[in-house]
Formats: C-alpha cells, structure tokens, sequence
C-alpha cells in the first residue's frame, strides 16, 4: 500500500525487465510507447474497441489501453516487437506479409498479437459464439466463421480483412 | 482522469476495510470498464484496490451439484471450464456473446456484474445526467434511447444493464455472495443485486461501501433441462443486445413445459426474469402466439418510448423462437 | 517489368514488426503535450476560460484560449482559425489547449479547464424547408453549383412515366485508425512537422498560409500513415493547435486527436438529401432528369459536396438540372470523405434509374443501354473512352443476368431479402502537377524522391516499381524515398505514380555515366 500517486514498476516486456518510474495513470499502453519506447503497439481509441494496442500479458490478449501499469507489475509482456527472432520473422509476420494482411499497417500490429492469443485460446480448448455447440476447436480446424468471431475484437478501417483471415487460417493450420 | 493512489489487495479483509473507510475508493478488476470511465472523466476515484490477486479466481464444482464460481475469475476462463459449458451452457454462451476476445480474457465475473449502464449520456460528462450527476436530467428520454430501456425505467433513468452473463445468472436464480468489511458473508439473489432507478438512479445495486462479490453460487440445473443464450444485436460480434434471452427449459413426457425460465438482457436496467411469462406457459405446450402473449403479458407495466418500442415485439419473437427450438445456434 | 506482378509492399517487414513509425512515434527529448478542449455548447461566445484548475498541477505548462494565443493568417478552411475568435460556431470546435509535460496531466488539465458561454439558438438539423438554404455558386471540385440544359419542369409534366423519389445519406466519418496526430517543433521561423496526412506538400502550404510564411520553411515529414479516407487532407483544428503550442511554448509539441475528437474535430462528409425525378418514354429513353442535392456546410467556411456531379456525365437527356442547395449549420465544416460527391450521388441515381425500369417494366440493364449518351450531357464534351456499356453488358453476362427473377425481394433466406438490382458508378481520376527527384547513383543503383504519401495504398511500393521499370533495372537497384514536403510540389495520395516513372526516365538518359546526375522535373500534368 501506497500513499504515493505514482511508483516504480518492473515490467518484463518481451523477455527483458524493465524498470520504470510512472505515474499511476499510465495505462501499458502509454508505458510502452511513451516510456519505453516501444512504438509498435498503436493507439487507435484508447477505450478498448479497436484491439490495436493488443498484446499478450502471461501469454493472454488484452487490450494494452485498459490495463494500468501499476496493475502488470511484475507481469509478461509481450509486444509485436517481441516475436521475431532477430532477423527471422515469426510465421504468423511471415503470413501477414505473404498474404497481403495489411495497407497501412496501423492495426496489425494489434491483429498479429491477438491472433496470436486467440490461437493459444484454441488451443486451450474455448469455443466461440459462432460455433454451434460448445465443443473446442483445434486451430488447424477453425473455419473462416470461427476465425472472424474470434478476431472480431480487432477492426481494419482499410477492410484487409480478407487477407488477415487468410494469414490467420494458415498459421492456424499449422 | 485524477491522478489516484492504487494498492494490490493480497488480503480481502484489509481491502474492504481500507474501501469502506475511503469514501473515493474503488476495487479494481480486470479494469475493462472501470479503466474506460475514469478516461471518460465519468468515474474519479482517488483509491484503486485492485482485487484481481485474491483467491477468488476458481471455479468450484460440488458434490451436491452446484457451482460456485469465484468473483475474481476472468470471463475467458469461466466459459472454457468444462463443467459450466456441459451442465450451463447458457451461462457459457452468455459469455461468449459479450464483448470481444481481449475484453473476456480480461474482464472479472464480479466486475461484469457490477459494469455500468452504456448509455451515450451516462458516459459524456458534457451531457446532464442524473445517474452520473444527481439532479441534473436524463438527456435519453428526449434524446438518443434506442438501446435502452423500456421495463423497470423511471422519469428520472431509462438506462439499460449491459451485460450478457448476469442475464444468464439470473435464468439460473444465481446467489451472488458479498464479503462484508466485517468479514460476514452475506447472500443476495443476483434478482436482487440491482435496484431499479427509482428517484436514485446513482445507487445501482445493494451493495455498501466495502463491499466485495467473491463469488456467484449457481445451484443445481434442473435434470434434463436445456439452457442456452440467444442475443439479437445490430452487428454479428462485438456489440451489446439488443435484446437477449436466457432459458432453462424442460417439457415432460407429454411435451408440456414443466420447468421454464426466462431472462431477458437489453430491455431493463438488470436482468429481466419474466415471471408472469413463466406462470403463463409452464404446465402447456404452448404454439408461438401463445408463447408472444405472453411474453408480452411481462410487458404490461412497461414504459416503452418512442424509438425503443420494437424491443416488446422483438422480445415476443425471440422467446418465441427460442422455444421452437432451444438447441438452436445463438445467432 | 514488375508492375502488374505481385511484389510484397516495401514497408511490409516494418509493419508487421512494429518498426515502421507514425508521425507520433517520433522520439523527440523534451516534447510537450497537447490536448484540446472542445465547445461544449453549439452556438455561442465564449466568455471566460478558467485554466486554474489546470494549471495548479505543475506539470500542465500552459492553457491557451483565444486570449493568449497567437494571431493566425487565413487557413484553407476556416475551422484552422484556431483560438483567433471567441466565436463558437459548432460543438467541438477548439476553444482551449492545455500543454503539459505528460499525457495523463495534458488529459486531466482539458478536464479542469473551465469554459463558461453565451449560448445562441442552433441548428443542427438538415431541413428542406430551412428559410436560410443557399444556392452555392460552385462545389468542391470546381463543377457548378447549378447546371441547366433545356427545361426540366416542361419536359416532367409531358413525360409518359416520371419517378420520383428522394435519397438520403447521414453524415459519415472517415476515423482511420490511426487519429490525427502531429509533432510541431519550431526553429525560428521554420517549423517542422511529423505528420499524419494524405499529402506533406498540401499541408506544408496550408502552414505556410496560416503561419504567414514561406511554405518552404515548413518541412513535413510523414513516412507512415495509418489511413485517412480524406480526413487528413488538410490540417485540422488540433494540429494546427499544436503549432500553436510549440510556438507559444518554445518547445516540440505533439498532440493525438482521441477517437471521439475524430467525431467533432475532423467531421467526415456532410448528410445529403437527394431529390431525384426522372422523366422518360415508354422505350426507356430519358426525356428529363432532375437531381436536387440538398446538404450542409458550417455556419463559418462553405465546403459544398458535389453530389450531383455524377448526374452531368451518367445518361443521355435533354433536359437535365442539377441543383446543389446549402444549409448552414451549427456543425463542424464537413470535409473530403471516401470519394466526394460521387458516393452519395450516384446512390441516389442509380437507385432511381432501377426504380423507373420497374415503373416502366424494363430491364434496369436495358434502360441503362438505351441512354448511353454520345457525349457528356451536361456540356456536350465528347469523352477520351466510355467503356460503361461494355462493362454492363460483360457483367451482365458474367453473372448470368438474363436468368435471374426479376423481382425484387423474391427471395428471403434466413434474415436476408435477396433480389437482383444494377448499379453503376464513376469516379474521377485527377491529373495535377507533381514533382519527383531522381539521381543515378556511382555505383549503378538510382534513388527516387517524391513527396508522395501512402497511406495504405501501396504508393511506395508502386512508385518503385514504376521506376524501376523506367530506369530499366531490376528493383532492387532503385530505392525510393516518398513523405516530406521538401521532395516538391506533388499531388494528394496517390496522384503521381507516372510522373516519377517519366522524371526517372529523363535522370537515366541524362545519367549516361559517372559522377552522379540529379535531374529535377518542373511540374506537369501526369498520366
């Protein structure tokens, strides 16, 4: 417990810890392309509609605007910047690119992080609303529908929904 | 947003004291709605006890065959557990339908249960409102109430509830457990954790200052009865009901309904169980305008306005549809 | 060649990395914080800013209002008249700024800030029987306001068949998603942006006039742009808010319009009420078309959609009026959205022209073949090519046209109505002067600059392509550099993809060998 309107926080993003003295306002997503400089993750409506600040905490999609700092302390963070491996770029960067996923790019790096999650979540075993029972799904098996309604919490205003989609089930299948 | 102090519960009874003795306190979930408010300038906490750390993050299933689910488990979590998609299915659909993925990764039962009204006016500082500011008017009733409510409204509040799983909760007679400051437990029927607007559309449910949801308790399903959730939205993903509904139904040998229950999401402001609808069909095998009738018989107190009228008529097909055919896919 | 072959966008690695940068990812030591508080009230005076409030927290450094903010020169709109007025002309205009040295004080001091008005009777509604409706002498785009050929109401009363009908369009927003965003830094009288925009050279000039100085002492650099659909066209209110601040601050400033200023800061298209009559021959043939557009603009800059315009090229009459009426409202200035004019308008026509086949019992197709026009109808201009017959009847074709039922709504699946309908649509293709640098380089490779942007299009990667091509070379000789307005004068988004193939073509004839050769092209009209 605090008395203080800010405080020091160690956030591992992308494997490194990072030490950060902030106040207790700065959501993650202003942390990291105001404090630490990683300007991959984009604002697009600060209000948790868009999905373009997605990004993986202990591994689940969040929206970066609406987790506080202080509240991921101490927790994994994993941004866009984080997936490559080093000059190799991760199969589902490989895909977005090969399948055109994208125009101006301000939501992909958002559509790459939840992709990601939501594959994870497939993985797991969690159904979606566009199944018609409750049953999980394999990756490899979600169909275009069960694509969309997972990904339908990341908006492309310049509609490349064709090819995220079509990025999305490639990866998906492995 | 006014800059705050922010604490990490670690131990529930130390919370409750410290947001029962600091009156600009407030718990913090997953904080997909509280977060959002306090940028809107709607919500000014000075104290944020974060509460998502607590040991409330489980899902328990019991011998005796109900559920108590833990107010700290996210909603992602709640509908991939294999027990609630078999034996309550309507709670896991109910899930399912709201928001988006990143939001139910996140989002907590207890905070989706306590989650603000989304009406445009309630949530713009600039336009009175006298839920957000006392006194100061509805602009809804006037103005923009499409989505809102047309049951359980008053001349000073026609805000509707937002959220999909308590509607779920409430076709299950779900029993929301509080955690009192002095550490008593105490039991509210998830009917009545909301209050209606009234003259105090500020006060929302009946929890006290301090107080803490730490669980849902779900009882038993009835044996053989079929639940599912359905929701009528503008969009195919990503947006709130228009109108929704969540059953629990069961027909004897004779095809009568010997146990049906009905929630409706999208027309008031908490989850709308119809209880005259209940009384009128259960012991028939009633056909689609019996099913309309009463429906709409529910519907005889309510307070429609201008451009939120259609959501009775809509509410009478929906039920309908939904006892036609109850395994029917949600969309 | 590699046009027309399927090459990944250049920038396609940097934005699935998160390594391309928006023009407010700049790093920039020292910059400030700019948010904007926006009139709460439609029609108005403002009558007292109260920064108090704000300013008690030590990290807001400044609140500008129009008391304290320095004078401005004319913009492109006037809604870049920003603080120079207390006038308030729409909800949301900028009536305030507060600076801070963080994002969270910049947010909260715009939440202190206490406006107080003289609040005036607005209007907000688009109503054809407004008293105050303007007949505009042009539209955007330079076409009239009002075009008149033979006698429209004569032709009406004697047609065998006349439908009439009426269209409306509601206000639409472009919302990108990335905001309006900027970083202004001044040096001396030269300022520099990082920009979020559809074309640094236009924004530079809009500057240049607003600041009062040469648009040459406004660099605008804007590599990466996340979308605009016409809401960056021109600077808005909260970027030039910026300048502003930077000016009165001496510091860089950046500033990131919110989604819901998108709303009221950066309005999109305005509503539009189209009024359509169509009067023709039992044949099909077209004896009278008359297209009332009714549609707002603000109360302080007139901005006129030309949502007729469509109606002087598409089909055949001799009598044809088209008519743009104006009301003027207490709304932000509409603005370029999604294919001006041409979207709203061509709803309204074609819609009509199907439901004068069905009055008539003809083919929506048939009718459209039947009043292909020899010419433009209403200027006479005989066009370069007019593939729309073409078109129609290959499409028609194509997707088996002559088998379908006829009418409409036949079929209901699920909660859908299927039938059958015809649509055309046109869109202009623009021509304007542009610039482009190209230099052959020592070691064989050739570099390209032009002040193109590309804004998702994949105007970079074309533009390369086309040099390539140009210079003869395989791409990966060529680089290009697209996004400041120090490149030169060139067009909006997109519009210079050929004068950078003809500029390389000229720097390779004149690059003959070594040392290294610039070759600069006056501007000219482009292919």
């Amino acid at each position: 417990m605090t008395d203080q309107l800010r405080g020091e926080l160690v956030l591992r993003v992308n494997g490194a810890d990072r030490v950060v003295s902030l106040d207790n306002r700065v959501t993650l997503l202003d942390a990291l392309r105001e404090h630490l400089g990683l300007t991959g993750t984009k604002k697009g409506c600060d209000h948790g509609q868009c999905g373009a600040c997605t990004v993986l905490l202990d591994g689940q999609r969040a929206n970066s605007c609406l987790l506080l700092a202080v509240a991921v302390d101490g927790r994994e963070v994993t941004t866009v910047e984080g997936l490559a491996d080093g000059d190799d770029l991760h199969p589902l960067q490989r895909a977005f690119i090969a399948h055109d996923g994208f125009q101006c790019g301000y939501c992909t790096p958002g559509q790459i992080c939840s992709a990601l999650g939501m594959l994870a979540e497939a993985k797991e075993g969690l159904p979606s609303w566009a199944g018609g029972d409750l049953d999980g799904i394999a990756p490899a098996d979600l169909d275009d529908d069960e694509i969309r309604e997972r990904m339908s919490g990341n908006l492309c205003r310049c509609g490349a929904y064709a090819g995220i989609v079509a990025a999305v089930r490639e990866v998906a299948g492995g | 947003m006014r800059a705050f102090r922010y604490a990490r519960a670690s131990d529930p009874g130390a919370a409750a004291t410290l947001v029962a003795g600091t009156p600009d306190a407030a718990y913090l979930g997953g904080g997909t709605n509280l977060v959002d408010l306090m940028k809107l300038g709607v919500l000014r906490p000075g104290l944020l006890v974060d509460v998502s750390g607590l040991p409330y993050d489980v899902v328990e299933h019991r011998p005796d065959g109900s559920v108590l689910i833990g107010g700290a488990v996210r909603n992602a979590r709640l509908a991939l557990d294999e027990g609630i998609r078999r034996r309550y299915p309507a709670v896991a659909r109910a899930v399912l339908a709201g928001a988006s993925g990143q939001i139910r990764s996140q989002a907590t039962v207890a905070g989706n249960l306590l989650q603000r009204t989304r009406c445009p006016y309630f949530q713009n500082i600039s336009t009175p409102c006298n839920k957000r500011e006392p006194g100061s008017g509805c602009s809804a009733i006037p103005g923009a109430h499409r989505d809102l409510a047309v049951i359980g409204t008053s001349d000073s509040c026609v805000a509707s509830h937002p959220s999909d799983l308590a509607v779920a909760l409430a076709a299950h007679d779900a029993v929301v457990q509080v955690r009192r400051p002095d550490g008593i437990e105490r039991l509210v029927p998830i009917h009545d954790l909301h209050r209606l607007p009234g003259d105090t559309p500020w006060i929302e449910t009946v929890l006290e200052p301090g107080d803490l949801i730490t669980g849902v308790q779900l009882p038993a399903p009835p044996d053989g009865a079929l639940a599912t959730y359905r929701k009528v939205r503008d969009r195919w993903s990503y947006a709130f009901a228009v109108v929704s509904v969540a059953a629990v139904l069961r027909r004897d040998a004779g095809g009568r309904l010997d146990e049906v229950r009905l929630a409706l999401g999208g027309v008031a402001p908490k989850p709308w169980r119809l209880w005259a609808t209940e009384r009128l069909l259960t012991g028939t095998d009633p056909g689609d305008d019996e099913v309309r009738a009463a429906t709409r018989a529910a519907f005889a107190d309510a307070r429609p306005l201008p451009d939120n009228a259609f959501k009775i008529d809509l509410a009478a097909g929906l039920v309908a549809a939904v006892l036609r055919v109850p395994d029917g896919a949600g969309r | 060649m590699t046009a027309g072959t399927g090459l990944a966008r250049l920038e396609g690695r940097d934005k699935v990395t998160g390594a391309a940068r928006y023009a407010y990812e700049y790093p920039v030591d020292g910059v400030l914080y700019v948010w904007p508080v926006g009139a709460t009230v439609a029609s108005g005076t403002v009558t007292d800013v109260d920064g108090s409030a704000a300013l008690a927290d030590p990290a807001v450094v400044a609140v500008l209002d129009h008391t304290n903010a320095p004078r401005l020169q004319p913009g492109v709109t006037a809604d870049q008249s920003v603080l120079q007025s207390p006038t308030v002309a729409y909800r949301g205009q900028v009536v305030a700024g507060v600076v801070a040295t963080t994002i969270e004080a910049a947010r909260e001091g715009a939440e202190q800030v206490l406006v107080r008005y003289a609040e005036h009777p607005h209007k907000v509604t688009l109503d054809s029987d407004d008293p105050d409706i303007v007949l505009p002498e042009v539209t955007n785009a330079g076409f009239p306001g009002t075009s008149v050929k033979g006698d429209v109401d004569a032709a009406l009363d004697a047609a065998d068949v006349v439908v009439d009908h009426v269209y409306t369009t509601p206000p639409e927003h472009n919302n990108p998603m990335e905001t309006v965003a900027t970083i202004a830094q001044w040096d001396g009288d030269r300022l520099l942006l990082h920009d979020s925009n559809q074309g640094p050279a236009a924004v530079a000039t809009a500057y240049g006039m607003l600041w009062g100085i040469p648009s040459e002492q406004v660099e605008v650099v804007t590599e990466h742009v996340g979308g605009g659909f016409g809401s960056k066209v021109w600077p808005s209110p909260g970027s030039v808010l910026t300048t502003v601040a930077a000016r009165v601050t001496g510091r860089p400033c950046k500033l990131m319009l919110t989604r819901q200023q998108m709303f009221t800061m950066v309005p999109g298209r305005t509503a539009t009420r189209s009024r359509i009559r169509l009067g023709a021959r039992p044949d099909g043939m077209l004896t009278a078309v008359d297209h009332d557009a009714l549609q707002y603009t603000s109360v302080i800059h007139e901005f006129v959609e030309q949502t007729g315009s469509a109606t002087r090229t598409m089909y055949a009459a001799d009598n044809l009026r088209i008519r743009h009426r104006l009301a003027r409202l207490n709304l932000p200035t509409p603005r370029v959205m999604r294919a001006p004019g041409k979207t709203p308008g061509m709803f309204a026509l074609e819609s009509a022209m199907d439901e004068l086949a069905y009055a008539l019992d003809l083919d929506p197709l048939a009718l459209r073949l039947a009043n292909e026009p020899a010419s433009e109808p209403a200027t006479g201009q005989p066009f370069d090519g007019r593939h729309l017959t073409e078109c129609l009847t290959t499409g028609a074709e194509r997707f088996g046209w002559a088998d379908r039922d006829p009418t409409p709504a036949a079929r209901r699946h699920g909660r859908w109505l299927f039938g059958t309908g015809l649509a055309s649509s046109m869109y202009p293709v623009y021509q304007s002067g542009s610039t482009a640098t190209a230099r052959a380089e020592p070691d064989g490779t050739f570099s390209v600059s032009v002040a193109a942007v590309d804004i998702g299009t994949g105007a970079r990667t074309v533009l390369w392509q086309l040099a390539a091509d140009a210079f003869g070379v395989p791409p990966e000789r060529v680089s290009i550099q697209i996004g400041r307005a120090s490149y030169g004068a060139a067009a909006l988004a997109g519009g210079s993809a050929g004068t950078a193939a003809r500029c390389a073509r000229r720097a390779r004839s004149c690059a003959g060998g070594w040392p290294s050769t610039a070759a600069r092209c006056p501007p000219t009209a482009s292919r």
